[in-house]
């Protein structure tokens, strides 16, 4: 049973049209982004890494966003819920099993994402040889994976909200503005603490530590800049991120399911 | 009708997502019609850019590039006015600012702004903070340590900009010349002694036999008016004055004899007490 709804969850975002439209639109961004190429003077393939990897993490949010909250909340709207339910499939099992779902349609899509990447980046490393720079192909598709990572975490966190929140539309604004707040806590942090003592209030210091440590860090899975310029990619930090982003993923699923239980379907 | 309705939402919450990840970045920078140019502080842009950061960063490159490629030049002196500078500046520096590691907009700066003379030590202080930070990359260490040297007659930044230029590109002998000439200009001939012997003997290691002889006769060179010149200074102490020519450092006993110089001129002292050489001072050392 585990099995069949994952399927289902899979095959409904597959059909779902929105997926269509973020494929067409990183399609039309991959486009764009080897006839922008030609306007880089010498950094080229740097600037092509940049759009691609964004295209992929912009896409790849809106699947989560579109896609991946939508499908949980018709379920609890159509009351398609009680199909499997009523088969008697625990309620753990069902929403675990929508999560690896959701996770199997986006590891689809990055697929998708990584394919048309490096079918971008070779085409302008053809066109422009000479400028391609130190760019990391084998680098550009360890960045897909911790973008796929990323929003294994924000897919949970996208569970996690459907469950406390009164309609998807709130469950949308919570999702994002914790991808918002995560993406960005790391860089105020380090503002404040590169700035003197005395130029921001000790109550925006703890309230910038505390969010650093409540929302999670979504720049450990930002890998732009080093496929971008070749950097080396140390072995622990990499690992440190996924190990973080997978345990992050099953605390805040766990913590969904607790509230799952308790929830009254009606 | 309803179904439609219920869309407005997501619709908007659509096109605000594609605003602010897409289109916030063009904000960066922002020219009116009234060419009131200004631009966001890079901190901020490094807040809100979140993880396209480095998309930011080309976006305000390449909003400078094209900039430049519309703007009429003045016809005063300076190409641009100083507002125009300013903008210029501060676009580029936040395209760095969101991406160090990016080589266009220190490419630019040194092209539009250090070579005319627009806030010269602060805009060659962050090309040489993006030679420390692409610490791969020689061209950027050659453009600090060349406009240190050239116009902001820093010496020693330049010739340790150079000398990092040289090791980067694997001892590119252009790097090493001018790295020498520095220390030469410096009055710091030892240094560029020691440095030159230093550079030929990695190039005799590395098998390039015709880059280290071609050193070799500058260091050569170098050694000659090195030897000259502690004559000079040792005839300076005891006479209190300079002598007329090397040859009466020769019957003097200060100098066993006049060096060979290298490249087939003659050396000379000039009215200031320096050394030269006839043949290639204007190229080595001019």
């Amino acid at each position: 049973m585990l099995q069949a709804i994952i399927k289902v969850t899979f095959l409904e975002g597959l059909r779902n049209k929105a997926v269509y439209g973020i494929s067409l639109m990183a399609g039309l961004m991959m486009i764009f982004t080897v006839v922008l190429s030609g306007m880089i003077m010498r950094d080229v393939g740097k600037v092509a890494t940049d759009f691609a990897l964004s295209t992929a993490t912009f896409a790849a949010l809106l699947v989560v966003l579109f896609v991946g909250i939508i499908i949980l909340a018709r379920d609890l709207e159509r009351k398609t819920i009680y199909l499997a339910l009523s088969r008697s499939v625990p309620r753990s099992n069902y929403l675990v099993a929508r999560f690896l779902g959701l996770g199997l349609l986006q590891g689809f899509v990055m697929l998708l994402l990584l394919v048309a990447s490096l079918i971008t980046l070779v085409l302008v490393k053809n066109m422009y040889a000479r400028y391609f720079g130190a760019v990391s192909l084998g680098l550009v598709a360890v960045a897909h994976l911790f973008v796929f990572v990323q929003m294994l975490l924000l897919t949970a966190l996208s569970i996690l909200f459907s469950m406390v929140a009164s309609s998807p539309f709130v469950t949308f604004i919570l999702t994002i503005l914790t991808w918002l707040i995560g993406s960005s806590t790391q860089e105020v942090k380090l503002l404040i603490e590169s700035a003197g003592s005395d130029k921001f209030f000790p109550v925006v210091k703890i309230l910038v530590t505390l969010a650093y440590y409540l929302f999670p860090n979504f720049a450990l899975f930002d890998l732009k800049a080093t496929a971008a310029h070749g950097l080396t990619l140390h072995a622990g930090k990499a690992g440190f991120a996924l190990l973080y982003g997978l345990g992050y993923s099953v605390a805040v699923l766990s913590l969904a399911l607790v509230l799952f239980k308790r929830k009254e379907l009606t | 009708m309803r179904r439609l309705t219920s869309l407005i939402p997501w619709f908007t919450a659509l096109c605000g997502t594609a605003l602010y990840l897409y289109a916030l970045p063009l904000a960066t920078v922002k020219k009116s019609q009234q060419e009131q140019l200004f631009t966001i502080p890079a901190n901020f842009l490094r807040v809100v850019s979140g993880q396209f950061k480095e998309l930011s960063a080309d976006v305000s490159f390449l909003n400078a590039l094209t900039w430049l490629g519309e703007v009429k030049t003045q016809p005063d002196t300076h190409r641009y006015r100083p507002e125009q500078y300013e903008w210029l500046h501060n676009t580029l520096k936040n395209s760095v600012a969101l991406d160090p590691y990016f080589l266009d907009p220190y490419y630019l700066m040194n092209s539009a702004l250090i070579w005319d003379r627009y806030k010269l030590a602060e805009v060659n202080g962050l090309i040489a903070k993006g030679a420390d930070t692409r610490s791969w990359d020689s061209m950027l260490a050659f453009f600090a340590g060349f406009n240190y040297y050239y116009f902001l007659d820093d010496n020693d930044k330049s010739f340790s900009y150079l000398k990092e230029a040289s090791k980067r590109s694997g001892g590119n002998p252009f790097y090493d010349s001018l790295a020498a000439r520095v220390a030469y200009k410096a009055n710091k001939i030892e240094l560029a002694i020691m440095y030159l012997e230093q550079q030929i003997h990695e190039l005799e290691l590395q098998g390039l036999q015709n880059q280290a002889a071609s050193l070799q006769r500058r260091l050569d060179l170098l050694k000659g008016i090195h030897q000259i010149e502690l004559a000079v200074e040792s005839y300076r102490k005891l006479f209190g004055k300079l002598p007329a020519d090397i040859h009466e450092l020769v019957k003097l006993g200060a100098l066993v004899s006049i060096p060979k110089e290298p490249n087939g001129g003659s050396f000379y002292i000039d009215s200031s007490g320096r050394v030269k050489s006839t043949r290639l001072f204007s190229r080595i050392c001019g």
